[in-house]
């Protein structure tokens, strides 16, 4: 083939820009550690790159919830083991003021010792995570529990997804679990313990006794309630544990769809860079075979 | 023998070494000058003049033509090869250019999608709380910024296109009014037996320019003369007269231009099919109204029906006023332009009590089944069969598709390209060393007539001095 100046120019320089362009390409490559940046690098690997971080959004959101849900069921076991203490104490202390050795005076101090237990249970009933009250329900915008124990939530359990399409309860049926509705033979804690209050504040023994059954009975329901609520917790650790899980294997599906193989990317660079200097060198040499050096070279030398 | 006759001769051969000298010296000149043909000077014998007994010798050599290297059948394929190169490269570029479909883009749909579904799922968990529904309602209009924003990434790649064939458009007018009076100049030059190669030069770069911006091929015509033609047989130089193309907006096509052409000795401008174009423009158009065009129209389709998916079921549902009814986005009545406009409704936007969480009036904020619904319609298919994520997925991986294509062919019709321009080169460009060489020879020869001319000098000295 007839080689021609401006064909040997030209070919110096397409094969220059190319080994050229094939450096950069590598040294992005190396220095991103990214296989996947445009859609074009891979057209397959960027939609389900794409698919992938909704996942890891979801996945991730879902987490978050299933946290906040077990903070606020852990608030929520912590608050019903105080209830249930301080059942068992003031059921004890009405078993106590029951016996006839005890004069009205005595009684009326348990009377105002039950009106602090009273209280402490409201306390623990408006028990918050964050801005929420665990104990409301679905109202969980303001306190459920007024200091007289009246109750202003509802009988709402707030569900939370642990897995697409899969929910455990998250919260207390507050009503059934410390006012007793609809739960058979149910008794309202609170009303209970106004009653023994009164009871013993009149120095009523046959009052007092009569609240010591409701109480016993009144910590088995909050028991029951808090049972319910290690079964949630459990569900939603496991579910977390699920959660993790999934999103470090949707983190690992994006690695291996979009991150680049260091070891291959440093492999190619180093050939780029190679194939950049060869073909840099051979450029250089074919300039200088030319017919003018060499006669040039004969015109000085004669 | 005639010694005259013989210095005569003598006469003309210097002057046929001089014009080789002349032709590798302009040869030499532009080795470097894009377009420029190789022309080589034709020698021939001068006829016999000088009877040697019975023989004849002829009477020196002169100058039969100064013609360019040119190889017609190499020729014959460079416009299309120019064409498809210019196509292939420019919807390549045009395409590479939008990186809003990148997972890295600050539009990142997908995130924001993502974002939307969780946020939305922290409402179910506690319905009534004003900071999750601030948050919901906040990543909502993410997920609307970000439509739009990828949206407006596109069209804004569909605007830089437009751009980039109006100036198109205008360097082709000129060319072809260029090459109408080159054709002109030629028709003149060779009329009076003139040399019109450089004009010849000056036209094919011209060609191969038009090629290159329209895809325009040529057909020879009398006198030297070439008329350019584009896809389908549509005339835009013929002989000495020029068409041109016009762009002008289309409003049934977003207003993008549509290009279109005056013919020869026309005064009116008629449409072209875009297939007819070749070329840049024909590649920038196929990037803007089929690539780019395809995308956004997939990416309105499901800002559309992603929005009346979630509408359908947020219109359902109670906010914590009691109200029912209420959108969760405004997308417009149809899918045209819905992923530029999608936002968030502004009585929900305003108001995050208005955020539908309640599947009842009745003790709103209720136990948030309807905001749990609504997250449900992530995993449910929307018009096309597939869900919001799916229809994402299937988007990114076409344009991805196309835009892999694109580069690929570029870069097969670049290689086909090199490859014809290095015969193209091989053929017509310049050597030096070969014209170093000619000159080398031009001068031994031009050496050796002086050195005849000496010879024959002393021969008629010596016959002057005999009488």
């Amino acid at each position: 083939m007839r080689v021609t100046d401006q064909m040997e120019f030209a070919l110096a320089t397409q094969y220059d820009d190319q080994a050229q362009s094939a450096v950069e390409q590598a040294t992005e490559t190396a220095s991103s550690g990214l296989r996947v940046v445009h859609a074009w690098d891979d057209p397959t690997a960027a939609g389900l790159l794409a698919q992938n971080q909704v996942t890891q959004a979801r996945l991730s959101g879902i987490g978050a919830t299933a946290s906040q849900a077990v903070d606020q069921l852990n608030a929520a076991s912590g608050a019903l083991t105080t209830i249930t203490n301080t059942l068992t104490s003031a059921s004890e202390l009405a078993l106590q003021m029951s016996d006839s050795s005890y004069s009205a005076t005595q009684r009326a101090s348990a009377g105002a010792q039950i009106d602090e237990y009273l209280q402490q249970i409201v306390s623990a009933l408006n028990t918050q995570v964050g801005d929420a009250y665990v104990f409301g329900g679905d109202q969980t915008g303001s306190a459920p529990f007024d200091s007289s124990g009246n109750y202003s939530g509802d009988a709402g359990v707030r569900q939370v997804e642990i897995a697409p399409g899969v929910t455990v309860p998250a919260s207390v049926n507050t009503e059934a679990a410390i006012l007793g509705t609809g739960v058979s033979g149910g008794v309202n804690i609170l009303t209970t313990l106004q009653n023994l209050a009164n009871a013993l504040d009149s120095n009523d023994t046959a009052g007092i006794q009569s609240a010591i059954d409701p109480l016993n009975q009144g910590a088995t329901q909050v028991s029951s309630a808090q049972a319910g609520i290690g079964d949630s917790q459990d569900a939603l650790n496991t579910a977390l544990t699920a959660n993790q899980a999934a999103l470090t294997a949707a983190q690992t599906q994006a690695s291996s769809l979009g991150d680049a193989d260091m070891i291959q990317a440093a492999t190619n660079l180093a050939q780029a860079q190679q194939a950049l200097q060869a073909s840099l060198e051979a450029t250089s040499q074919s300039f200088q075979m030319t017919l003018l050096n060499y006669l040039s070279t004969s015109t000085s030398t004669t | 023998m005639n010694l005259l006759a013989l210095l005569s001769s003598t006469a003309s051969s210097l002057e046929a070494q001089q014009a080789v000298v002349a032709v590798s010296g302009d040869n030499i000149d532009n080795a470097s000058t894009p377009g420029y043909v190789q022309q080589q000077v034709n020698l021939e014998e001068v006829g016999p003049g000088v009877v040697v007994g019975t023989s004849s010798v002829g009477s020196g050599v002169q100058v039969a033509s100064i013609t360019q290297t040119t190889d017609s059948f190499v020729e014959a394929q460079m416009p299309a090869a120019f064409s498809a190169a210019s196509s292939s490269s420019a919807e390549a570029q045009a395409l590479q250019g939008v990186t809003v479909l990148d997972s890295s883009s600050s539009s990142d749909l997908a995130t924001a999608l993502g974002n939307f579904y969780s946020s939305m799922e922290a409402v179910t968990e506690d319905a009534g709380n004003t900071s999750l529904r601030e948050a919901a309602i906040a990543s909502a209009q993410a997920l609307a910024t970000s439509f739009n924003q990828t949206s407006q990434g596109i069209e804004s790649a569909q605007s830089g296109i437009d751009s980039q064939i109006a100036g198109q458009v205008t360097q082709v007018n000129q060319l072809a009014a260029q090459v109408a009076q080159l054709n002109g100049q030629i028709a003149a030059a060779e009329a009076s037996g003139g040399n019109a190669n450089s004009l010849l030069d000056s036209r094919q770069t011209a060609l191969d320019t038009l090629a290159q911006l329209a895809g325009a091929s040529t057909i020879s015509g009398q006198n030297g003369e070439v008329s350019v033609v584009l896809g389908g047989g549509l005339a835009l130089v013929s002989g000495n007269v020029a068409g041109s193309l016009t762009a002008t907006p289309d409003a049934a096509n977003g207003g993008h231009l549509a290009v279109g052409i005056v013919l020869p000795g026309s005064s009116s401008s008629s449409a072209i099919d875009p297939s007819a174009l070749g070329g840049s423009i024909g590649g920038e158009l196929t990037a803007r109204d089929e690539v780019l065009g395809g995308s956004l129209t997939s990416l309105d389709q499901l800002a559309f029906d992603f929005a009346n998916s979630v509408n359908t079921v947020h219109e359902a549902g109670y906010g914590l006023d009691g109200v029912t009814g209420r959108a969760l986005f405004d997308v417009g009545a149809t899918a045209s332009g819905a992923a530029g406009t999608i936002a968030v409704d502004p009585a929900v936007a305003n108001d995050p009590d208005a955020l539908a969480a309640s599947a009842t009036a009745a003790g709103v904020p209720g136990d948030g089944s309807q905001m749990q619904a609504l997250v449900n319609t992530e995993s449910q298919g929307l018009t096309g069969g597939l869900t919001a994520s799916e229809t994402l997925a299937s988007l990114t991986t076409a344009f991805g598709n196309a835009a892999e294509q694109a580069q690929a062919v570029s870069t097969q019709d670049a290689g086909m390209l090199s490859q014809l321009q290095t015969t193209r080169s091989s053929a017509e460009g310049v050597s030096i060393d070969e014209q170093l060489i000619n000159l080398q020879q031009a001068q031994r020869a031009y050496e050796a007539v002086s050195r005849v001319i000496q010879t024959t000098s002393n021969l008629l000295d010596n016959l002057l001095q005999l009488t």
